[in-house]
């Protein structure tokens, strides 16, 4: 189990939280859920409604969509589009090795954009990029 | 060289060509006036300059409607040349001596006219901040010209053949001048080279424009300051040259006392601008410039008035008392005051600044001198002596003392209007009408429901039915707006929707609570609402909704606040009651009484960021202490914080929120103007610590000075660690950062000592803290 600071130091790492405060992100290292996939585990699978995302800490996933699939790791997300608006999932992520991953729920992930703006601006930057590496590969 | 001093320097370059062509104009022109027509007309010719000035003051006005400032500039010295060329063709080769009235008046003319001109050069190419510092030196340069130019004018008369042909000297000068206009054009293509935007044709955006409040305040403000500081410098003037002329009957004499007066003036002008001028100017700021000149003139007035009563007029002292008058007159001038006026006119919109300055200076310095003529030709009429014109210009002085007070008021509203002007302003939905709001309510789609709640309050409840009906929806918006729109009626209805929204203020779900809020935002102003909304400032943490019914009730809610804000001792619960009478602030008229006081706070946030800093300091080489690091960089931003909520008590969200923004882009005229603004408003000292500290990641240099003394430089990273954790003298007062030194103990002070620090937080109630120092603890078994 790690410490709050530990958890904090795991979510600066995400570019979603990387201009947030570390006080803040104490509030909401609180309320992850630690999990652990070994190799070969579904972190979701496509078509399921859910209302969570995932911060990996450990290890490699890989997000398989109808069209392509990418290979992600440490310090990024996945699953973000469901606390923002939870619809069935659109891709299946898979763990390539041992995954070790911060489960964030929506109802946290709203508090923490109610009170901190800067989230929210960081949540914008994420789906900006998102959408531009969509466009750049289409 | 810094590039700012190459503009300085070229700027005080135009001002010294300024000087040297006013004198070679002056001397012949003046020397050829008095020798045909005598000194008795002179108030006939300050009449003519009266007239000529408002025409020239139009002219100005319309080549700045068409052209850039290098254009007008330009046109302006070209047509100085043209004139004295010709004036020199015509008593030269011609032999018309009624030429010297024509050049005696361009001189009063000429003189605003390029301060117009170097001063809004100034103005583009300097910020608020160098312009205070700077622009007394730039004026030095005027006295510079004007000393050299008297020197050599003494000098070049008899070679030249008489003082005629020391208008082809002045020719040169103003060629120069106007090389140097163009050059200035071209070095500053962006600032000086623009040509104005068209105006805007729509009549009433127009009438707005020249009509908004600050800006035509102080235009007015100035245009009366300028104008008693134009007839007061003409009426010193001239008791200086009647008395003059009393004490030297011979005119050798009196050249020779003219010669060595007018070099007094100039030296001990140039002496004061550069070795006091800015630094009362940075001390005292615009306050200090603008009325200075009035508080010295008075004195002395005084003192020639008495001496003047008791002596007579014709003593000795009476007439050094006057001499003393002018000389501190043009020394606080040249240095303070010209640099305030030009201050002033930073508070104006950019693209209003020329034109207000141009009319004031080219048109107000004519009719002082035409007021001054007047005065002049009735006091000569009237056999009053010069005693009655010491006396007048006492009054006048007075008059001119408390105009500076009232530009300064405006200057500073000026400047408050200009950092915190919103591009845009929300407005309410004031046009619903009532059946559209039921339709709304009466809708299937829930954010129609919601924008149909967001109109009752303006709107009035359309009905019972509809609002009853809504209690029982299943979107707690809907819910709590209808129950808020309800409980400001009467009866059982009204008591169920009071009960249902107090619990759901009091609601731990910040959706819940927010949802409340928004009902209350949107619902009839109630005074039922009141004390729930007091309490939520201190209970929860901020929201938009609370932002919002804070807004609406905050008439009511601040003095609540404020009380509580004086009892209440715990950090966390003060901070919130701050922020939220910052954001009230917006809406009360007028700031509320019993505020903590502001100067207290920056102290408090002063030290604690200089010990932060220190401790970053320390800490520097300290692998394991990057956590603690960050907390610490983000401890004085969240000190910025405060302060920001605690001037936004005082100054408004907005303000508050415009002048950090400002003050966070480094290097910029807009931060130059927010430091002004800051020290306007809380004074010079204050505001330039809370300049330093409100953005402290925009200037090393501010911050540093904001701290200057303060901390304790000489700690090391092991007692830093152990002052974070222990905490002797509560100072820091936060669990985040105890908890971030524990984490960093055993790395930094080593395992037993680490442990020996954590042990006392094993059962702290911040579960961070103790969760940390149960893992230190921990580490004596696996270590």
């Amino acid at each position: 189990m790690l410490l709050t600071i530990e958890r904090v130091t795991l979510l600066k790492r995400v570019s979603l939280f990387e201009r947030t405060p570390d006080r803040v992100l104490a509030g909401l290292a609180r309320t992850l859920l630690e999990e652990e996939f070994p190799v070969g585990t579904d972190l979701m699978v496509a078509g399921a409604v859910e209302d969570w995302m995932f911060v990996l800490t450990e290890g490699t996933v890989r997000v398989t969509r109808p069209d392509r699939a990418v290979d992600l790791g440490a310090g990024q997300v996945v699953g973000e589009l469901a606390v923002l608006e939870p619809e069935p999932r659109t891709a299946t992520v898979t763990a390539l090795t041992d995954v070790r991953a911060f489960r964030l729920r929506k109802v946290d992930f709203d508090e923490a954009l109610r009170t901190r703006p800067e989230i929210a601006v960081g949540v914008i930057a994420e789906l900006v990029r998102r959408l531009r590496e969509a466009h750049s590969s289409a | 060289m810094t590039e700012l001093r190459r503009r300085v320097l070229l700027l005080a370059a135009q001002a010294g060509l300024l000087g040297l062509s006013v004198v070679f104009l002056i001397v012949p022109a003046s020397a050829l006036f008095l020798e045909r027509y005598g000194a008795q007309n002179l108030p006939f010719v300050y009449l003519a300059v009266a007239v000529l000035g408002v025409a020239v003051s139009r002219v100005m006005g319309s080549l700045q409607a068409r052209l850039s400032l290098a254009g007008v500039a330009r046109w302006c010295i070209g047509v100085f040349v043209v004139i004295v060329a010709l004036g020199w063709a015509l008593l030269r080769l011609g032999g018309h001596p009624w030429v010297s009235a024509v050049l005696v008046a361009l001189f009063p003319l000429i003189i605003p006219v390029g301060f117009v001109m170097v001063g809004t050069q100034a103005g583009r190419v300097l910020d608020v901040r160098s312009l205070k510092q700077y622009f007394a030196r730039i004026v030095a340069g005027f006295s510079l010209g004007f000393v050299v130019g008297g020197l050599a004018s003494a000098t070049l008369t008899g070679p030249l053949g008489g003082p005629v042909n020391l208008l082809l000297v002045d020719v040169g000068c103003g060629v120069v001048w106007f090389g140097t206009a163009v050059a200035a054009g071209r070095r500053f293509p962006d600032e000086l080279g623009r040509r104005p935007e068209p105006q805007r044709q729509d009549p009433g955006a127009a009438a707005a424009e020249t009509s908004s409040t600050p800006d035509r305040g102080l235009f007015l403000v100035m245009f009366g300051y300028q104008l008693l500081v134009a007839a007061i410098t003409q009426l010193l003037d001239y008791i200086v040259w009647e008395r003059a002329a009393f004490h030297f009957p011979d005119p050798n004499d009196l050249a020779r006392f003219q010669g060595l007066y007018d070099t007094l003036i100039n030296v001990v002008a140039l002496g004061f601008v550069f070795l006091v001028a800015g630094r009362l100017l940075m001390r005292y700021g615009e306050r200090g410039g603008l009325t200075a000149n009035p508080l010295g003139l008075i004195v002395l007035l005084v003192l020639g008035t008495a001496v003047g009563a008791f002596g007579g007029p014709d003593g000795t002292t009476f007439f050094v008392v006057m001499c003393a008058q002018q000389v501190a007159h043009i020394a606080l001038t040249d240095g303070m005051t010209r640099a305030a006026i030009n201050t002033a006119y930073q508070a104006l919109e950019p693209r209003s600044r020329l034109r207000a300055q141009t009319v004031v200076e080219a048109a107000g310095v004519p009719l002082a001198l035409g007021f001054v003529g007047i005065l002049l030709l009735v006091f000569r009429a009237t056999h009053l002596g010069v005693r009655a014109v010491v006396a007048i210009t006492l009054v006048l002085t007075v008059a001119w003392l408390v105009t500076a007070l009232v530009a300064h008021a405006h200057y500073r509203s000026g400047v408050l209007a200009l950092v915190t002007a919103r591009p845009w302003e929300p407005l309410d939905l004031v046009d619903s009408d009532g059946r559209v709001v039921v339709s709304l309510l009466a809708g299937p789609r829930v954010p129609e429901v919601r924008a149909a709640l967001g109109a009752v309050g303006p709107v009035g409840p359309p009905s019972g039915v509809e609002m009853s009906a809504l209690l029982a929806s299943a979107d707690p918006y809907a819910r709590l707006a209808a129950a808020a729109a309800l409980a400001g009626g009467e009866g059982a209805t009204a008591q169920r929707a009071q009960r249902e929204w107090a619990a759901a203020v009091a609601d731990p779900a910040p959706g819940v609570r927010d949802a409340a809020l928004a009902g209350c935002s949107a619902a009839r102003h109630h005074p039922f609402f009141v004390p729930y909304l007091a309490d939520v400032t201190a209970s929860a943490a901020s929201s938009a909704a609370l932002v919002d019914a804070l807004d609406r009730y905050a008439v009511e809610v601040a003095p609540l606040v404020v009380d509580r804000l004086g009892a209440e001792e715990a950090g966390v619960v003060r901070e919130r009651l701050v922020a939220a009478l910052g954001r009230m602030r917006d809406s009360l008229p007028d700031t509320p009484a019993g505020l903590p006081d502001l100067r207290t706070e920056v102290e408090l946030r002063a030290d604690r960021a200089a010990r932060a800093r220190d401790a970053l300091v320390a800490l520097e080489s300290q692998p394991a202490a990057a956590t603690l690091r960050r907390a610490l960089v983000e401890d004085t931003e969240h000190s910025s914080q405060v302060l920001a909520d605690h001037l936004a008590m005082r100054q408004g969200h907005r303000g508050a929120g415009r002048i950090v923004a400002a003050l966070g882009r480094s290097g910029t005229d807009e931060r130059a103007l927010a430091v002004e603004l800051l020290e306007v408003l809380v004074g010079r000292e204050l505001g330039e610590r809370m300049a330093g500290l409100l953005a402290p990641w925009a200037s090393a240099e501010d911050l540093a000075t904001a701290l200057a003394g303060r901390g304790e430089p000489g700690l090391s990273a092991d007692a830093w660690v152990r002052d974070l954790v222990e905490d002797p003298q509560t100072q820091w007062d936060d669990p985040w950062l105890r908890s971030c030194a524990l984490h960093a103990a055993p790395a930094v002070v080593g395992s037993p000592a680490a442990i020996r620090l954590a042990e006392p937080w094993l059962g702290d109630l911040d579960d961070v803290v103790a969760e940390t120092a149960r893992s230190v603890v921990a580490h004596r078994g696996s270590g």
